[in-house]
């Protein structure tokens, strides 16, 4: 074999200095033959032999005639596609290397003499400063793959060059998203997109690359860079180690991208994070994050930096989530096997998102695995779970199912307690999504969620609610610049109640809202500087809010369905991510957003100014099907702007403005599944936000620190609040009912993340505020007498603590910490006597507090041992929540029994409640 | 609003236990409440009915925690006027109730308005109401019922007719009544016929304390509305339940159902009022305000609690026995009971003093059988403690009018 290695090579380089042009002409010619082919040709017509690997040859074949050529000129024809260089070394041998030129001399300051200075180096003509490099210069300990990209070229005289490529997971061949190249000794980045497609700039010469992207094992790589090309890169999963990083550990990203307030939380990764009853929830983890918070343990919904729980907007593969909680919201509804991520944004949302104030958080699944069948399954003691992968067309087609469901119901059975015989409850969620490759350029994917709860607690009456959701997704890269995404979903939430109890009153109740959209997204790479991103979305929607049916023949109700609402959201947007300099990046984005209510509908008109009820209707308007009822819209800001202090220290700013045309109503203090969803209307005005925000980011050692400091601010208004006892359900001119007030919140959040080492996780402390005014100049639409008052959800100190000490490769231990100031409460100033029973008066709103909450939980988590040829991979979770068995107040009442009142105070979980559970992965 | 939709609520109170259970782990625990800041109200509780009776207006405070009853609000000149240009004045009759100084009753379609001046020269003057006339209590019915935990017992229901068609909304209350009988008894009292020698002579008694009566008022509103039925009667509607154990039906009893066709406003203030009240879920609670009824402070410087409710009402009373609906007599008493039957004859003397119930001569030192348990001491009278001979310690010896045997 006449093969050599490069390094071999080098030395016969310094060994013979430099080289000599040989003069022999050289007559040839060769049609449709490959390269190996005509090197042969060429051996047999001059006494030349070729040194090179056969590999380094492809089988492309080249057509060429050549009379008296100089022998420089053929080899140059021959290797002018490929990454090959010759050196004519001798009038016997010639050299092929891949991608370097092998340089007859020594570069001037390759002793190193004196430095060339930059003027030096602009007028050093024809020879370009060669690049050296020897296997062992990594410092690192890490063994890291060199890769060479690009064929150099003496001429080309550019320092950066342009390195692009896929990234694909090793074992499913899918392509990965999101996915962070980092160019460590430049310092610079990209991050790959829907496609997998990235495009980085990289200095010429050696350089040091890190990939990494959650759930995959980071990759550290060296690559030398002569001139422009292709690097694909293959991750493999991590599941072999015990996870270490839970929050996406996007190196400097944190630091370097323009966005504020936004967080990414893989699902696999949330594994040793202790929960209750073992149920893994992505949400709740979020909740350890600063700036989102729950009202309490019980209740379903997140407050995003003091807004309301419909101001999220939960997508799902594109298609809105209504409900993403099953049993009030202590579970999750979503499957932590088919649940790859979630990106939280609750600052700076980016403009393709809109219609809610608060916050985005976007859910994706996970792809299939396109070349081998895979399973993964749990047993808890809430639910059992199992999702399986199964490829249809081996590198193209590929199919998840997951099912999980509950035996609570059985649970509630085994109890053998009497008045429970009549209870029920039971939840569960079925997902497929389906992911093609159509060609290199483009793919398709489509999911389909359902998920049911029921409940019933008497035997009379039967709850039910579940989500719905479907949404498809055409991924097509138009051009090396452009993408293209095209998604069409629909989603649909519904609760029903049945009472069947004695007397003529039984009824079947049932509410739904249903929406259809589409949106069309284009990202458009138009220079190194700009990054442009724009589309269009719109969507329908259907609301049933409220219909009631007589159940059972002896039943004396009369059925009743309000008028259905129906409205259309559109949205046009455009962002550009403009890198001004290296300091600046700004992201400005645009959305207008507009919403119409649609016919058929009869809106009562008010007086203006006069609080709206029976007395003050001035007209009762009428709209036919589809027409346009009340037309809002507006103009949503969404800009954006880094500036890098140094590498790893950067500020940022933001300001951003939206609309929200849905809402929910409910007079209690929580969000529950029975709340109403309500479209704008007539009479209800669409809810807007401001907010602006400032931080600090910086990266401590690498990445294995970061620090990040955010405070903001916000003003709302049109937020609804409703008259005290406000009866919503089946009221038809619920706006007689609704409240629309200002909201103002505040707060700095503090994040310290470990991202690396045996010992990892965050700490986040906020401080925040959060307050709503209710002012009229009527007392009935009055609350707090027109002051702003605390939110139901104002809790000012918040400090949670995730973290996980990993002790082995197998064994590793968690803990959480969490502590919030209780949440406000309306207590009563005092008690009165009426009808014979004594009572407790209530003022003003939320004027008081229930005590402090705390808690701590604790896991340890046993991965299945790393033999390679094994069935299945298993994990063994302990864990113990509210270890401490602290008490924690969720509610605090007054309870008129017997004539005397009685005070209470609730908690969900006061005792420390143990739990394992195992899972395997096949 | 629907009938039925009341009915939302009860999953509150429910969830709570399910939760409990299942999850062996949440709960309510009631805690003693501290006034945090106390406002002192005038809280007023008027209802003007068809009823030609002299009416009365309750006024009174609020209070603390700490204290336990309300203070009645003394010296206010109060008086209703309708709008036939009538005023009845009302005095104050007992502290803070004030009884109207004529009877008159409501008319159909005339607007009434409540005025009141309290002592400090605070006014407050209601929104003005006007009476309609309302429904008709059909029918009132027990039947054998288990309720939401599966436990048997007596549901009283309640049909109403609405002929008319314009009640929409019902308030209900009811006042029950049911007969003592004390578990032992002996026509004759045991008395001491000479203290230095202890000697005991029984002798003819001469109270009523074997059967009695006792009677107890709803403590809480029932509320109903027939909003969105097809018919004009509103059927079974649930007022009472008592389980099958409860001593009230182990005897005779009767219960008075008053049904008060209320208007909308009415509802609204009294559903609310038993909303903010009542039993919360766990996950959930119903967020409470203020609650406005319809009187207000003339200078609109103070809150007042209270609706001036004016309403028509009807009545219907029903008797039934505890044999009507089971076979078995399932023996309950209040209180448990056991007989003593003390040797010493200063111990005798002592029950005599304390009020020990004598019930009779102990057979067992006369005529013994084989039921008597000769390895405790066998004294030769029988006493029960007071509460278990005297049934005038839970109730009264007087038999009420209306009472039918």
């Amino acid at each position: 074999m006449r093969t050599k290695i490069i390094t071999v090579l080098f030395v016969h380089f310094l060994v013979f200095g430099f080289a000599q042009e040989n003069k022999d002409l050289i007559s040839l010619s060769f049609e449709n033959a490959k390269r190996i082919d005509v090197i042969h040709t060429l051996e047999e017509k001059t006494n030349y032999t070729f040194y090179f690997v056969e590999e380094w040859l492809d089988q492309n074949v080249i057509s060429g005639s050549f009379r008296n050529a100089a022998l420089s000129d053929v080899l140059g024809f021959i290797f002018e596609k490929t990454n090959l260089n010759y050196f004519i070394l001798n009038s016997k041998s010639i050299i092929l290397t891949q991608n370097r030129v092998v340089y007859s001399e020594l570069p001037p300051n390759f002793f190193g003499k004196k430095e060339i200075s930059v003027d030096e180096e602009k007028h050093s003509p024809v020879v370009n400063k060669p690049i050296f490099y020897s296997k062992n210069s990594s410092s690192r300990e890490i063994e890291t793959e060199t890769s060479i990209i690009g064929k150099e070229n003496v001429l080309d005289k550019r320092k950066m060059f342009t390195v692009s490529g896929y990234v694909t997971d090793s074992k499913s061949e899918n392509t990965i998203s999101d996915v962070l190249i980092f160019v460590q000794n430049a310092g610079s980045g990209t991050v790959s997109n829907g496609l997998g497609y990235y495009e980085i700039s990289i200095p010429k010469g050696e350089n040091e690359l890190v990939i990494s992207s959650m759930g995959f094992k980071e990759i550290q790589k060296k690559i030398i860079a002569y001139n422009d090309g292709v690097l694909n890169i293959a991750m493999t999963e991590n599941i072999e180690e015990l996870d270490e990083v839970i929050l996406d550990g996007n190196q400097n990203s944190n630091v370097e991208e323009a966005e504020m307030g936004a967080n990414e939380i893989s699902s696999e990764e949330t594994k040793n994070i202790p929960m209750v009853m073992g149920e893994r929830n992505i949400l709740k983890v979020a909740t350890t994050l600063p700036g989102i918070t729950t009202a309490g343990e019980g209740s379903g919904g997140f407050n995003v930096r003091g807004g309301k729980t419909d101001q999220n907007l939960i997508l799902l593969d594109d298609a809105v989530l209504y409900n993403p909680a099953h049993f009030f919201g202590i579970f999750q509804a979503l499957n932590p096997f088919t649940t790859k991520s979630i990106k939280i944004y609750k600052g700076s949302v980016p403009a393709q998102f809109g219609g809610r104030l608060s916050s985005v958080f976007d859910i994706t699944t996970k792809d299939a695995n396109l070349k081998e069948f895979q399973g993964e399954a749990s047993i808890g003691p809430v639910t059992n779970n199992v999702a399986l992968e199964i490829p249809l067309k081996e590198n193209k087609t590929a199919v998840m199912l997951g099912g999980r469901s509950s035996y609570s119901d059985w649970i509630l059975k085994s109890l053998n307690e009497k008045s429970l015989e009549n209870s029920k409850a039971s939840f569960f969620d079925l997902v497929a999504k389906f992911n093609t490759k159509i060609d290199n350029t483009s793919e398709i994917r489509g999911t389909a969620y359902y998920s049911k709860d029921d409940f019933s607690i008497t035997s009379d009456s039967m709850y039910t609610y579940s989500n719905r959701l479907f949404s498809v997704n055409w991924l097509k890269k138009i051009n090396e610049k452009n993408i293209g995404s095209f998604s069409i979903f629909n989603s649909h939430y519904k609760y029903n109640i049945d009472y069947e109890g004695v007397g003529n009153s039984n009824f079947a109740f049932y509410y739904d809202i249903n929406e259809i959209g589409l949106k069309l997204n284009i990202d458009y790479l138009s220079s190194k500087q700009h990054k442009i991103n724009y589309g269009v979305s719109s969507k329908k929607y259907i609301v049933s809010p409220g219909n009631i049916d007589p159940l059972g023949e002896s039943s004396d109700i009369a059925s009743l369905h309000i008028a259905k609402e129906q409205g259309m959201e559109s949205a046009i947007y455009l962002t550009d991510n403009y890198e001004i300099n290296d300091k600046w990046l700004v992201s400005m984005g645009l959305r207008y957003s507009m919403f119409q209510a649609l016919g058929s509908a009869s809106p009562r008109v008010y007086q203006n100014n006069m609080p709206k009820n029976e007395e003050t209707i001035i007209d009762t308007l009428s709209f036919g099907k589809n027409k346009i009822v009340k037309n809002y819209g507006g103009l949503e800001t969404r800009l954006s702007g880094r500036y890098l202090l140094n590498k790893k220290v950067s500020l940022k700013m933001g300001y951003n403005s939206m609309y929200q045309y849905v809402h929910t109503l409910t007079n209690n203090t929580t969000m529950s599944p029975i709340d109403i969803w309500k479209l704008s209307d007539y009479n209800v005005k669409p809810q807007q936000s401001e907010q602006i925000a400032l931080g600090i980011f910086k990266n401590i050692e690498g990445n294995t620190y970061e620090v990040s400091i955010e405070g903001y601010y916000k003003k709302s208004k049109n937020i609804p609040d409703f008259k005290t006892g406000a009866q919503l359900l089946l009221n038809e001119n619920v706006e007689t009912e609704i409240l629309q007030g200002e909201g103002k919140s505040y707060g700095v959040e503090l994040l310290v993340r470990k991202n690396q080492g045996k010992l990892n996780g965050w700490i986040g402390y906020t401080y925040s505020r959060s307050f709503l005014k209710l002012d009229s100049d009527f007392e009935e639409e009055e609350v707090n007498k027109g002051d702003y008052f605390p939110s139901n959800y104002d809790k000012p100190h918040n400090l949670s603590i995730v973290s996980n000490l990993k002790l082995t490769r197998r064994f590793s231990l968690s803990a959480n910490f969490e502590y919030q100031t209780g949440r406000p409460i309306t207590y009563p100033i005092g008690n009165f006597e009426y009808q014979g029973s004594t009572y407790t008066v209530y003022s003003d709103r939320n004027k008081y507090r229930i005590p402090d909450y705390y808690r701590l939980d604790l896991s340890f988590n046993v991965e299945g041992n790393h033999k390679l040829k094994k069935p299945g991979h298993g994990y063994w979770n302990f864990s113990i929540y509210n270890v401490l068995g602290r008490n924690n107040p969720y509610a605090v009442f007054f309870v008129t029994k017997d004539g005397d009142v009685k005070a209470y105070k609730s908690s969900i979980f006061s005792i420390p409640i143990p739990t394992i559970s195992y899972n395997i992965k096949f | 609003m629907k009938n039925g939709f009341l009915k939302l609520d009860r999953y509150k109170k429910n969830v709570v236990v399910m939760f409990a259970l299942l999850m062996a782990t949440g709960c309510i625990e009631e805690f003693k409440a501290k006034t945090e800041s106390f406002e002192s109200l005038l809280v007023v509780e008027a209802v003007l009915t068809n009823e030609n009776k002299k009416h009365t207006i309750k006024l009174s405070r609020t209070f603390r925690f700490e204290e336990y009853n309300s203070a009645p609000e003394q010296f206010a000149v109060v008086s209703i006027k309708d709008t036939q240009n009538s005023e009845y004045l009302f005095i104050e009759s007992n502290p803070g109730i004030y009884t109207s100084v004529t009877e008159f009753s409501a008319q159909a379609e005339v607007g009434y308005t409540l005025y009141i001046e309290t002592g400090l020269g605070e006014k407050y003057i209601s929104k003005s109401e006007i009476f309609k006339n309302g429904a008709e209590i059909e029918n009132i019915y027990a039947e054998e019922q288990m309720d939401e935990e599966g436990k048997t017992g007596i549901g009283v229901f309640l049909d109403s007719n609405d002929p008319i068609g314009e009640t929409d909304y019902y308030r209900f209350e009811y006042e029950e009544t049911y007969k003592i009988i004390v578990p032992k008894w002996d026509p004759n009292d045991l008395i001491i016929s000479s203290e230095a020698l202890l000697t005991f002579t029984e002798v003819p008694k001469t109270k009523e304390i074997q059967v009695c009566y006792s009677t107890n008022y709803s403590d809480k509103n029932i509320l109903k509305s027939s909003v969105g039925l097809n018919s004009t009667k509103l059927l079974k509607t649930p007022i009472r339940f008592i389980n099958k154990e409860d001593y009230m039906i182990s005897n005779r009893y009767s219960i008075f159902i008053k049904q008060y066709s209320v208007s909308r406003e009415a509802y609204t203030f009294y559903k609310d009022l038993n909303d903010f009240s009542g039993n919360q879920s766990l996950f959930s609670q119903r967020q409470p305000g203020f609650l406005q009824g319809n009187i207000s402070s003339v200078n609109n410087e103070n809150n007042v609690i209270g609706f001036f409710d004016v309403s028509s009402v009807t009545s219907k009373r029903l008797f039934f026995n505890y044999r009507d609906f089971f076979d078995f007599y399932i023996f309950s008493y209040p209180y448990e009971c056991n007989t003593i039957q003390p040797v010493n004859p200063a111990i005798i003397k002592n029950l005599i003093d304390w009020g020990y119930v004598y019930v009779g001569i102990n057979y067992c030192t006369i005529a013994p059988t084989i039921e008597c348990d000769f390895t405790i001491p066998q004294g030769p009278y029988l006493f029960v403690s007071k509460e278990c001979g005297d049934c005038t310690v839970i109730g009264t010896n007087i038999k009420p009018n209306f009472w039918i045997d």
